[in-house]
């Protein structure tokens, strides 16, 4: 731990950033790869089955929200638990992350099943897309026990001192759903639906070795029959601890439904459809920012622990210069190559027209976007959440949501738009005047005795 | 010998680690644990101070998100190299580590889940002290120099942060007389029969 204070900053950015990076953007790809192929079934369909896609995303980070309610504290007490050596305890807990995960999913799925059409309409579905999108998601419903189970064993994987087994993992799902895209979406002529069934067999096959090495009793945490018994402090403590990654998962899915209804209500399917695709590239590059803060927070926070602001202001500017690269590249993208970029997911030229206007529009201020995400991790990793609470507040929520609500009124479908990127926008300054009003945070009395 | 003390708020833990430090010889660590691991972190102490014997687990901080924001913008699971978790880990290495510096001399650690850090060790034996409720509200008003009212309502938040952080980080019942070797009452069995029954039954100490 101490090589925090002492190795070059940005040789340990690099050591701590990479696997974030390629686990972020593996998971990218996988929604990315499905909508791809989705986009390019036959007979006009591709177009529609794209917006019913985008339909269902609301669905996804819900699940995704109950995921991480169950997931995110569980794997946090098996690593508090292994570090203490506390073998046993950590086995309870593995033993009740697959119990919850089971009763969730099956409640998750029971109760999505009973109200699809409706919740399908209000997150922004329409009488063209409303079959498709159903189609695609009872499928998904059905083996939503498997993705919450190996969502749920792969984090604890991670968490058990494997992160190189929870990678292995979520690589071979990413590629089996690739490989069995095509087969059962085109040779099958399963059309979405086939999308839907390699998305859950992929999840099946990893899922099955996920279950076959935590079996194995030669691992420190591995099933045993009585840990299954459900705990009441384990399952209290891990849905506290799993509760603001929950909540997180569910404002998305909210930003998601009105982003949807308002596509819907001031332009039509092919507007969703090219949020769809506009959401799916802007998103890699987000996913491989969130990496780098992963790379970020482990060394900043050391440092200022330590009090050695040098290297803690340091490791902030050389992740910001990472960062914007990074969004700067997906803002030449948007820019310069938009029509390329939405050829990948669709030919149907009116879709392509609006997935080009939507890219030019929504990515204008992206090279800002890395500064705003890269500060407001900042502030979390120095153990200082409300300024980082305040900061992702503002980005997603207090700006976006009301923007959303107005500009459409004014610019039809563009108001969509041109929300995310005013928002963008007054995040940046707001990240700047934030970082400005802290500044005297980063000072201390005791400065000049910790040199050492 | 390494000793365990865990105790409510106004039990008087303080003092019985300090009487059977002076008769024994034994090292008494209270808040001098948090320096060390300080010492050995290269942390500031301050770190390990704001995080002191409590848990930040909460349902109501978790909404609120004191381990993750609303939107972490890519915050790990385990909450980076600040995180009470983070900081436990390595108090509880400075436990251990201590434990084994002075096993010829003794050692006794107040709080901090010492008893569920070293349950392994043959040679650690652990206690938890409570009183009565006037005994321990008269101690807290004049250590911290408040009225009675405020002793309680600081005995009650106390004791509540205490039984969030062993339950916890221990994963076993705070003040429940399986999680220690025993448990004693320090106003029905008077404050030297305690440190006698400590030092004679508890530790063997001739």
């Amino acid at each position: 731990m101490k090589e925090l204070g002492t190795a070059p900053v940005g040789k340990l950015l690099k050591q701590y950033a990479l696997p974030s990076i390629v686990a972020m953007t593996a998971s990218s790809l996988y929604n990315m790869v499905d909508s791809i192929f989705i986009g390019h079934i036959g007979g006009n369909v591709g177009p529609l089955a794209l917006g019913a896609l985008a339909v269902t995303f609301p669905f996804m980070n819900l699940g995704a929200a109950f995921g991480s309610l169950v997931g995110v504290g569980a794997s946090t007490m098996i690593s508090v638990k292994l570090g203490q050596k506390d073998y046993d305890t950590a086995r309870r807990v593995l033993g009740n992350v697959v119990m919850l995960n089971l009763i969730i999913g099956m409640a998750f799925m029971i109760l999505s099943l009973i109200f699809l059409d409706s919740l399908l309409r209000f997150f922004g579905a329409s009488d063209a897309t409303i079959g498709y999108a159903s189609d695609y998601m009872k499928i998904i419903l059905y083996g939503n026990v498997v993705t919450h189970m190996y969502l749920g064993l792969n984090s604890a994987s991670r968490a058990a001192g494997s992160p190189n087994r929870a990678m292995y993992a979520t690589i071979l799902t990413v590629c089996l759903n690739a490989c069995l895209d095509p087969l059962f979406i085109f040779t099958f002529g399963l059309g979405i639906k086939g999308a839907a069934i390699a998305t859950i067999l992929a999840q099946v096959v990893s899922l099955t070795w996920l279950l076959a090495v935590f079996s194995k009793p030669e691992h420190e945490v591995h099933f045993v029959r009585k840990s299954f018994r459900l705990d009441r402090h384990i399952v209290r403590k891990s849905l506290a601890i799993g509760m603001s990654p929950f909540m997180m998962n569910a404002a998305a899915c909210i930003i998601t439904i009105f982003i949807n209804r308002e596509l819907l209500t001031y332009g039509g399917d092919m507007d969703v459809a090219a949020y769809g695709i506009v959401n799916r590239v802007l998103f890699v590059f987000a996913m491989i920012v969130l990496g780098l803060n992963q790379g970020m927070q482990p060394i900043a926070g050391y440092n200022y622990g330590a009090r050695q602001m040098d290297r803690v202001f340091e490791a902030r500017n050389k992740t910001i210069l990472s960062a914007v690269i990074v969004t700067s590249l997906a803002f030449v993208v948007g820019e310069f190559l938009p029509a390329m970029v939405a050829n990948v997911f669709t030919d149907d030229p009116v879709l392509t027209e609006k997935s080009v206007r939507a890219m030019r529009i929504a990515s204008i201020a992206w090279p800002l976007v890395g500064y705003s995400m890269v500060i407001s991790n900042f502030f979390q990793s120095l153990g200082l959440p409300k300024q980082s609470i305040f900061l992702s507040l503002t980005r997603q929520i207090i700006y976006l949501l009301p923007l959303l609500v107005v500009l459409p009124r004014f610019f039809g479908t563009d108001g969509v738009w041109y929300a995310m990127a005013v928002s963008d926008v007054l995040a940046f300054i707001t990240s700047v005047a934030v970082m400005q009003y802290n500044r005297k945070k980063f000072v201390f009395n005791d400065m000049c005795n910790s040199a050492d | 010998m390494i000793l365990s003390i865990g105790r409510q708020l106004g039990a008087g833990g303080l003092e019985v680690g300090k009487q059977i430090s002076e008769r024994t010889g034994m090292r008494l660590y209270d808040g001098e644990l948090l320096d060390e691991a300080a010492r050995e972190s290269g942390l500031s102490r301050d770190c390990f101070k704001r995080v002191d014997e409590q848990s930040h687990h909460g349902l109501g901080i978790g909404i609120f998100g004191m381990r993750f924001p609303f939107f972490s913008e890519g915050s790990s699971v385990n909450g980076g190299a600040l995180s009470g978790d983070e900081l436990f880990k390595i108090q509880s290495e400075t436990i251990k580590k201590l434990a084994d510096e002075n096993r010829e001399r003794g050692c006794i650690f107040i709080g901090r889940c010492a008893n569920y850090v070293l349950r392994d060790d043959s040679d650690m034996r652990s206690v938890f002290l409570t009183a009565s409720n006037e005994d321990r509200i008269k101690r807290v008003s004049g250590r911290f120099g408040c009225s009675a009212e405020e002793a309680q309502e600081m005995m009650k938040k106390i004791d509540h942060q205490r039984t969030a952080y062993f339950d916890y980080y221990a994963s076993r019942t705070w003040g429940k007389a399986s999680s220690y070797h025993i448990c004693l009452n320090t106003s029905v069995l008077g404050m030297e029969r305690c440190i006698n029954i400590i030092i004679e039954n508890l530790l063997q100490i001739k």
